[in-house]
């Protein structure tokens, strides 16, 4: 009898700790509630409670930390998340080395996150012409100049990557934010978190590529993951020791090549 | 005041629920078990689940908290019970009526009742 208290003890002990995963504001309103239900089950059911326990946490913790991020008090705190999120995915893509597939899913997360209204809806909404949109605010024309700028060069480059995937992923990105980001000027004159949200999701990995990617050249702007990793700096060694450096970038690059 | 339509369709764990406190104040166990044995063992909500839907039908104003508490007795204090607010009746009835009438229409056809006889005695 004590070894089966003891038992659903640590059970209860052990629930008690993952609802811990649960969002602060709702483990503060129902964690209580939610252990003694799960007291009760245990009771009922012994250790098979968890069979049923552990598939609703898997599927409830995800949805709620979804709710408390939507339900932050003001929409400059949900585009600081989204801001965040972005940033985090180029650094990850960029910074890291790690390649395009970060970004995407990042990209995606945040459009799930920021979900129907702010974003996927958003295309379809009520929205500017294109003069009030580029003239509303005195950084519209540069967000509009960005946009073309993005939506040129992914047209231009469409032809210039040798694989369909580079295609996809090169141009086919750089269309997008290009879009996305004269949407969200446009959108943005009637809904305000809608229209930012969509700027600020183009505009963090168009100031990446154009600031980044692209002085570093090819070997740096290639998309997917880098071998051997070394990111900026590696890119401008390689160049300056295979191809343009004269005698003084040899004399740099000979005695940490032999080593 | 509200309109009940707007609600509709319910998701599957609200209109339990609903129709789980329809009788009268239920805490969260016998919410639980109610929805058990409505939908034959079928829908089965875990803490989570249940308190997740709470939380929402308490926001919507489907449902309330009362403060009545019964006999220490017969039940422990720290239980939290609901009931349905004249509101969630609403919602609940135009639920109900709404799939009972998609089930009269779906039982009419020959092939409906073949599949299923029983839905042309609804």
């Amino acid at each position: 009898m004590a070894d089966k208290h003891r038992s659903m003890g640590r059970h209860a002990s052990l629930y008690r700790a993952l609802v811990v995963l649960y969002p602060r504001s709702f483990r503060k309103e129902y964690g209580e509630a939610m252990n003694q239900l799960f007291g009760d089950r245990l009771r009922e059911l012994g250790a098979r409670a968890w069979l049923e326990t552990v598939a609703d946490l898997v599927r409830t913790v995800p949805h709620q930390r979804m709710e408390a991020v939507m339900a932050s008090p003001s929409p400059g705190t949900r585009v600081g998340v989204l801001v965040a999120f972005v940033a985090a995915a180029v650094a990850a893509s960029i910074g890291l080395g790690g390649g395009v597939v970060p970004l995407l899913v990042v990209i995606a997360a945040v459009l799930v996150i920021v979900g129907k209204r702010a974003v996927i809806s958003a295309p379809f909404g009520e929205r500017a012409p294109l003069w009030p949109a580029v003239t509303q605010a005195w950084w519209a024309p540069l967000g509009a100049l960005l946009g073309v700028a993005m939506i040129v060069l992914g047209i231009g480059t469409i032809f210039e990557a040798h694989n369909l995937g580079g295609r996809i992923i090169g141009s086919g990105l750089l269309l997008l934010l290009g879009c996305t980001m004269l949407l969200g000027l446009m959108r943005r004159p009637f809904d305000r978190v809608a229209g930012n949200s969509m700027i600020l999701v183009a505009t963090v990995p168009a100031f990446a590529f154009f600031w980044i990617i692209v002085p570093a050249g090819p070997a740096a702007g290639r998309l997917g993951p880098r071998r051997g990793g070394g990111g900026r700096g590696r890119a401008r060694h390689l160049r300056l020791g295979r191809r343009d450096a004269g005698p003084a970038g040899d004399r740099r690059c000979v005695p940490r090549c032999r080593s | 005041m509200t309109d009940a339509g707007s609600f509709l369709p319910l998701p599957s764990a609200t209109l339990h629920i609903l129709v789980a406190l329809g009788p009268g104040e239920k805490h969260g166990y016998a919410i639980m078990g109610d929805v058990k044995e409505l939908s034959d063992g079928r829908v089965r909500m875990g803490p989570g689940t249940l308190y997740g839907s709470i939380k929402r039908m308490l926001a919507d104003g489907l449902i309330e908290e009362t403060l009545a508490r019964p006999d220490p007795a017969l039940d422990d204090q720290r239980r939290r019970y609901y009931r349905l607010t004249g509101l969630g009746e609403r919602v609940c009835a135009a639920e109900l009526q709404r799939l009972y009438a998609l089930v009269r229409r779906a039982g009419s056809p020959e092939w409906a009742q073949r599949l299923v006889p029983r839905l042309g005695q609804a």
